[in-house]
């Protein structure tokens, strides 16, 4: 079995963006969902096609460029999509946050505390 | 409201200015330009905006590629090979300019065209790079250098034979890597991805023992050369290097049970990690040869400029072959990793 790849918040809030958008994982809608998911702090484009060349690396999603198109400017969108190892890494972040909520509510009492939205 | 903004076209321009968008495209690294270009084409709202995402962008962009591009034991090597050739101005200055060529070189690889070059483009380099290097012989020859300084056994090799050989081999690599480009395949079954990696591995073990054995013979030769310190530099790395092939060098095995998608995963890995180690070893075998020519110059070079220039244009010279030898195989790994990707599983007909 392979070994388990750690991904930080960020990297795990652009897999989640990349799997919520399906075929359409492109830079700027991935920004664009990057953006809400990490409300209310803001997201640099930047930062984004750096994360999203880092997990490209790690192999956990891949990517391939698309048509050109008029509106932009006759250029591809790179596309991008979650690999198995991706998938794997998403859920083992999601099942750790999960046991953070837990514990958390447990501590502070299931009424009292609920995360935001 | 709605309906008029509607029916009346904008009166703003809906594409960025074509300077500006040619600017901010040329200074996007390659790699990254054809999406980077057009996601900054899809958000542009007004030029000063457009500007202001790509000076935002950028900065990330061009991190990113740096990383991407940079393989740190050859940058590592490089450094030490610098700084010791530098050692002429003393020793903050020295690493400064290590410092400041590293840089630049970080940056050529995040900007340089990924793949390998076409045939004529290769020729044009190796023209450029020769014609350079001829013409820097022909300016001593003009200022009659005193012939003496021509005895050294690397210039009588490097020297102007070295401008012919190094066009012809440079087109002739490009040709054969053409002719043996990978066929394109869109469908393989486990057991064929298996039998590949096989004959992968058998290969990269054939090319890692020669390399311990040549490692190992030229660390022999080098230890009875006449010492010095720098010399002593390449003997360690030698034995360094043929240590680390002997305990890592070889392809790992693929996992017991792996399935198609797992087999072929493993197989880019090792596919890059021997094309790593094959960049290293590519200079490795050069050092002693730069090291040997900045002794030289340490012993007497300093007196004659012309001289001096001679030995950079050749160690130059020498670095453009390491690249380019380096960029082709770069370019093929690229292109069978991309094959690799592309490759569907096959299922046995039964």
């Amino acid at each position: 079995m392979a070994s388990p790849v750690f991904v930080g918040q960020f990297e795990q809030i652009i897999l989640t963006a990349v799997l919520s958008l399906g075929e359409n994982a492109y830079g700027v809608t991935v920004h664009a969902k990057a953006q809400a998911l990490s409300h209310p702090k803001s997201v640099s484009l930047g930062a984004v096609y750096a994360t999203l060349d880092r997990l490209e690396d790690k192999r956990l999603i891949s990517s391939w460029l698309s048509e050109p198109t008029a509106e932009r400017g006759g250029r591809s969108r790179r596309h991008y999509k979650l690999e198995r190892s991706g998938e794997q890494a998403l859920r083992e972040s999601a099942s750790t946050a999960q046991r953070i909520v837990e514990t958390i509510a447990q501590s502070w009492g299931g009424a009292a505390w609920k995360p935001k939205r | 409201m709605e309906a008029e903004a509607l029916t009346f076209p904008s009166p703003l321009r809906r594409e960025p200015p074509a300077l500006l968008a040619k600017l901010v495209l040329y200074l996007i690294p390659p790699a990254a330009r054809e999406s980077v270009a057009g996601d900054l084409w899809e958000l542009y709202r007004s030029p000063l905006h457009y500007a202001f995402d790509a000076l935002r962008v950028l900065p990330f962009v061009i991190f990113s590629q740096v990383r991407r591009s940079a393989d740190l034991p050859v940058l590592a090597l490089q450094g030490v090979l610098l700084f010791s050739l530098f050692g002429i101005f003393g020793t903050v200055t020295d690493a400064f300019a290590t410092a400041a060529i590293l840089a630049l070189l970080l940056l050529a690889g995040a900007y340089r065209e990924s793949g390998r070059p076409t045939a004529q483009r290769a020729m044009i380099e190796a023209v450029l790079a020769a014609g350079g290097f001829a013409e820097l012989f022909g300016l001593m020859a003009a200022h009659s250098i005193k012939p003496g300084w021509y005895e050294a056994p690397y210039f009588a090799f490097l020297g102007p034979y070295m401008v012919p050989l190094l066009c012809l081999a440079r087109t002739f690599v490009v040709l054969w890597e053409d002719a043996r480009r990978p066929r394109a395949i869109s469908k393989l079954s486990l057991g064929e991805v298996r039998g590949f990696y096989q004959a992968f591995e058998k290969r990269a073990m054939r090319r890692n023992d020669a390399e311990i054995v040549v490692l190992l013979g030229s660390g022999f030769v080098l230890a009875w050369l006449p010492q010095h310190p720098f010399m002593l530099v390449s003997l360690c790395a030698y034995l360094a290097t043929a240590l680390y092939l002997l305990r890592n060098g070889g392809v790992r095995p693929l996992p017991r049970g792996a399935d198609f998608a797992a087999a072929r995963d493993v197989m880019q890995c090792e596919l890059t990690r021997q094309h790593r180690i094959r960049c290293f070893v590519g200079w490795l075998w050069f050092v002693p040869m730069m090291l040997e020519i900045r002794a030289s110059l340490a012993a007497g070079g300093a007196s004659r400029p012309l001289a001096l220039l001679g030995a950079i244009a050749l160690l130059l010279l020498c670095g453009f072959f390491v690249a380019w030898l380096n960029r082709e195989r770069q370019g093929r790994l690229q292109e069978e990793i991309g094959y690799l990707a592309q490759v569907q599983e096959q299922f046995p007909s039964y």
